[in-house]
């Protein structure tokens, strides 16, 4: 899926991206009433299998916890924010300033994770959509546990063959830590024609402005 | 929603909601606010409807939740809120359980938003009650918590517990009950030798074989919560002691050991030299014949020997932890003497050094012994009470023979009265005590007339005999708070103390005279005797001890002067007396070799012819200043000081010189009788050769020369006077006994004495013509010393009448005032040719 973009668009998106995660990292900040820093290396397209392995290879092997939206405008899908379930614990557990000795999130640390992924996804697809010139629109998130493909597997769509997944690092510094997590966008092949569509067009505005 | 579902169905529904509904309208007003929303905020929905909720709600404004409504307004995109993130949402309040109380809601707000037909957007607000979910994970939160220190509180303990089982000295050993030990710790190794891959899974009793028994069974029951001493097997071979403690334990349903075993060969070595040293001591110990006793601080026995134990009647008790309190009690029959030492520890405890003293204890036998005890006190360096060691040594037989000599040196051993020097002591501490109490003390000397005489007749033992019957009389005679004592020879003494006046020391006197008095019955003898007392009085007459003695000596000596068997107090007198005989000894010292000194005859008449055939030579002495002083005077004096010997000498040199020096004047051959005085007597070998050399200077006839003694002289040794007697018979001297018949001569022994001539004593002449008694001794002596074929002699004639019955007895010689008194030579020559022979 290399070739779904090219270097031109590819810089783009990651630009995009990362001016959203920007975004995020203000909105959160100011929830948390302190500094939080997101940065996005890596945007890389695969298909949900490659996805799927790659989470895995990332996690190794182990239970992942994830916030999930779905979006919907010009192109619509989900919007993933992952974590290995260690992870999660991690952050969450540093944002409520309480380390709890359970390896599971409870029931509240799982709505704070939800709140602080919505935030994060929110501003992620605000800002896409402020940058590429359209409406998007989300529902509201929910929690997801488990392996890679389970992760990414909304099982609501038709067929996950005809998907793409944009895979994204993020590193997150909150208080003065660091916590790995990623973020996923999965879209059907059609809406991931309309995004990179909007891509070319944000491309050719920029060239031409 | 309007022309879909009725309002009115819209409301009926929302507000049968059990979360909160709001619904805001494209410009933010509030559209539906359900009763729950109503209930939780305390705003009616009339009041609600058509408001913005910063302005239902002022604190929230620049809260997330206002802004996520924007963004779901404007943008479309939902947002979820929760209370554990955001401080600030909607004030809610939650009812508790109990009716009527509320607190602050929890809750999650959903905001979504809601396209409407005509391109707007709504925005559908839910709002979920969280707070008893919060609750529940506050409370699973606290568990978790409590959980996790309990679970690093474990983790700590295990990780001390296997510390300690790896650093342990002692082997730490688990096995099943088929013997299999499971684990070895490396104080095992160490001790056993085996690494744990040789022997863990197989048997323990390869260690330790007696926890296994004879059927391969292990026999733990008997160690179980048991210290007990086992035998260790090493790798090697060797075996060696362990201290072993089991436990059993059960783990999954089966049983457990673990044995702990701990190396004891150095402390059972220890141990073992220890009981050696121990047995050193207490052999020791025991074998000692000296009480010996360790407590500790608190007074508890620790060790006792033997002796001790006999002796305080706790053998077969066992004293080890008691007091000596404790083991009074114990004791059979001594627990007195246990109770009373606690005081003399108390003692050196205080005094913090040892503490000794004598101690008298009953033995068993009903005796007693005497113990020097010494209590040493032991500290601690803290300077409280570590122990005491108690040692007691029998010095009984040591006091026992102390005693002994003290009465030894005290008293004398014929009459057991005290001697001379307890006498002194007795004196001085009577004095002291008078001086006190402002009483008198009357001491009295005494001695036993003519003892001697006693001694030389009958014999050294019954004058001993005699001795001890007078002691008992003198006893007899005074108080029992009085003191006899016998000085020496026939001397005694006695102390009165607590006189009220001296009359009662004369009644003392004339008891004791009176007791001496009475005939003594000693072995088949009866024997008489007499006593001489002189008596002084303290403080009247002398203030010191000193001075009472020689008074008392002064006063004995006045009443020996005046006839023996009497007593006389001291009087000041009697120190004159003394002074003047001092001047006597003092001038008769320088009389001697000079013209003072003369001897004078008394002519001697034959009876049968009237003849003078001899005389008996007297001293005179011519005092410069006081004239013509009387041998009765200074011989006494003499005899009392060596001025005998050379006195004598010069009498029989100058009587011999003298019947030499008339021979040659043509006069017939004269016999001198000298008398020899009793200290002349003594030395036997002087006497002899001053007699030879005499005879031998001068030429004098030794036939015509009589040696005089004196009966007593003649009694008194009687072997070696008749010895004596012989040698100067053997010269040619002639001997005759003066003042016979006052005397106790046996006739046994007169028989065996050579001897020439017997004179009778004057006394039985001077009343010749009044007592028959006398003429009767008179003529007894005459027929005596004729049959012993003596010649017989008679002194003191002072009339016709005497000498007429004298003549009449048959006596051979006669001297006296009526032929002549002693003459100076001349005169005596010139009698002996005008008087001789005389008219009878």
């Amino acid at each position: 899926m290399s070739d779904f973009l090219d270097d031109v668009q590819r810089d783009a998106v990651t630009e995009i991206i990362n001016i959203a995660i920007g975004q995020a990292a203000g909105a959160l900040s100011q929830l948390v009433d302190e500094e939080v820093r997101l940065s996005v290396p890596l945007v890389h397209f695969l298909t949900p299998d490659r996805a799927a392995a790659r989470l895995d290879e990332e996690t190794g092997g182990g239970e992942s916890v994830a916030v999930r939206q779905h979006f919907q405008g010009p192109f619509a899908g989900d919007i993933l924010l992952i974590f290995p379930e260690r992870r999660s614990l991690h952050l969450v557990r540093q944002m409520l300033g309480d380390d709890l000795p359970v390896d599971q999130l409870t029931e509240l640390e799982q709505e704070a994770l939800m709140e602080v992924g919505n935030i994060i996804l929110n501003a992620c697809l605000g800002s896409l959509a402020n940058q590429l010139g359209m409406g998007v629109e989300s529902s509201l998130p929910c929690y997801v546990r488990g392996r890679g493909r389970g992760i990414l597997d909304s099982g609501q769509r038709p067929g996950i063959e005809s998907e793409m997944v944009m895979f994204l690092h993020v590193d997150f510094s909150v208080r003065a830590k660091d916590v790995h997590g990623y973020l996923a966008f999965v879209m059907d092949i059609s809406s991931a024609r309309h995004f990179i569509d909007a891509v070319q067009a944000y491309v050719t505005a920029q060239m031409g402005g | 929603m309007p022309g879909i579902v009725p309002d009115h169905i819209v409301k009926t529904l929302t507000d049968a909601g059990e979360i909160g509904i709001v619904l805001l309208g494209g410009d933010g007003r509030v559209v539906l606010w359900n009763a729950w929303m109503a209930k939780a905020s305390g705003i009616g929905a009339e009041t609600a409807t058509g408001r913005r909720l910063d302005q239902l709600f002022p604190h929230l404004a620049g809260a997330r939740v206002i802004s996520a409504i924007d963004e779901a307004l404007k943008n479309g995109l939902s947002a979820i809120l929760s209370s554990s993130i955001n401080k600030r949402l909607f004030p809610l309040n939650h009812e508790s359980r109990v009716p009527g109380k509320t607190e602050p809601m929890q809750q999650i707000v959903a905001v979504k938003p809601v396209s409407v037909d005509d391109g707007q957007r709504d925005c559908l607000i839910q709002v979920f009650d969280v707070t008893t979910m919060g609750h529940r994970e506050a409370l699973l939160r606290q568990q978790a918590k409590t959980m996790q220190a309990l679970a690093e509180n474990y983790r700590l303990s295990e990780l001390h517990n296997r510390a300690i089982v790896d650093n342990t000295a002692d082997a730490i050993v688990t096995f099943g009950e088929d013997g299999a030990i499971g684990t070895y710790n490396p104080a095992a190794i160490r001790i056993f030798g085996y690494d744990p891959y040789e022997i863990v899974g197989k048997s323990v009793s390869l260690l330790i074989p007696e926890l296994v028994g004879q059927d391969g069974a292990v026999a733990t029951d008997r160690f179980l919560d048991n210290r007990a001493e086992v035998e260790g097997r090493r790798k090697i071979g060797s075996t060696f002691p362990l201290e072993l403690s089991l436990n059993a334990m059960e783990l999954g349903g089966q049983r457990l050991f673990v044995a702990i075993a701990h190396d004891i060969t150095e402390r059972k070595a220890a141990e073992a030299e220890l009981r050696k040293q121990k047995e050193w001591l207490s052999t020791l110990i025991n074998a000692m014949p000296d009480l010996v006793c360790f407590r500790d601080g608190k007074g508890r026995w620790l060790v006792a020997n033997k002796f001790y134990l006999e002796l305080a009647g706790l053998d077969h008790v066992d004293y080890l932890g008691r007091t000596s309190s404790d083991l009074a009690h114990m004791s059979s029959g001594f627990g007195e003497f246990l109770l009373t030492g606690s005081l003399t520890d108390e003692r050196a405890w205080a005094d913090r050094k040892p503490v000794a003293y004598e101690k008298e204890l009953p033995t068993r036998d009903g005796g007693a012994k005497v113990f020097d005890v010494i209590k040493i006190p032991l500290f601690e360096d803290d300077g409280s009470r570590r122990g005491l060691v108690m040692v007691g040594r029998d010095v009984t037989e040591r006091k026992l023979a102390a005693a002994r000599i003290h009465h030894l040196a005290h008293h004398d051993s014929l009459t057991g009265l005290p001697n001379r020097v307890l006498f002194q002591e007795r004196l001085r501490s009577a004095l002291a005590q008078a001086k006190r109490l402002g009483h008198k003390v009357a001491l009295l000397f005494l001695d036993l007339d003519k003892f001697k005489d006693i001694n030389d007749t009958l014999g050294h033992h019954v004058g001993d005999l005699l001795l001890k019957a007078v002691a008992k009389r003198l006893l007899r005679c005074v108080r029992e708070s009085d003191t006899v004592a016998r000085l020496g020879g026939d001397e005694f003494a006695v102390v009165l103390t607590n006189l009220d006046d001296p009359e009662g020391a004369s009644t003392v006197a004339e008891s004791i005279i009176a007791s001496v008095a009475e005939p003594f019955g000693l072995d088949e003898h009866e024997v008489n005797t007499s006593t001489s007392i002189g008596i002084t009085v303290f403080p009247d007459d002398a203030a010191d001890s000193e001075h009472l003695l020689k008074n008392a000596d002064l006063a004995m000596f006045r009443s020996k002067a005046e006839g023996r068997n009497n007593y006389h107090f001291y009087i000041a007198a009697m120190d004159a007396e003394i002074q003047a005989r001092k001047v006597v000894e003092h001038d008769l010292r320088l009389a001697l070799g000079t013209d003072q000194l003369e001897m004078h005859y008394q002519p001697l008449i034959e009876m049968r012819t009237g003849e003078v055939v001899g005389c008996e030579a007297l001293i005179r002495w011519n005092h410069p200043q006081r004239g013509w002083v009387s041998p009765a005077d200074f011989i006494p004096i003499a005899e009392r000081t060596d001025l005998i010997v050379p006195l004598g000498r010069w009498i029989l040199h100058r009587s011999c010189l003298q019947g030499r020096d008339w021979g040659r004047a043509g006069l017939p051959p004269m016999k001198i009788a000298v008398n020899l005085s009793p200290i002349q007597f003594k030395n036997h070998t002087a006497l002899l050769a001053m007699v030879a050399d005499i005879l031998n200077q001068t030429g004098f006839d030794p036939s015509c020369l009589q040696l005089e003694i004196t009966e007593g002289i003649a009694m008194q040794n009687v072997e070696a006077t008749v010895d004596v007697l012989r040698q100067l018979r053997d010269m040619g001297v002639r001997i005759a006994i003066d003042d016979f018949g006052t005397g106790y001569s046996s006739l046994n022994y007169l028989k065996r004495f050579p001897v020439d001539k017997l004179k009778i004593d004057r006394s039985f002449v001077v009343d010749i013509g009044q007592h028959p008694d006398n003429a009767a001794v008179v003529t007894a002596i005459v027929s005596l010393g004729h049959s012993l074929g003596t010649r017989v002699n008679v002194e003191g004639v002072e009339s016709r009448e005497q000498l007429d019955f004298l003549k009449a007895q048959g006596v051979d010689e006669a001297q006296g005032f009526y032929f002549a008194k002693a003459l100076p030579p001349d005169d005596f020559a010139h009698f002996v040719r005008e008087k001789s022979p005389w008219p009878l």
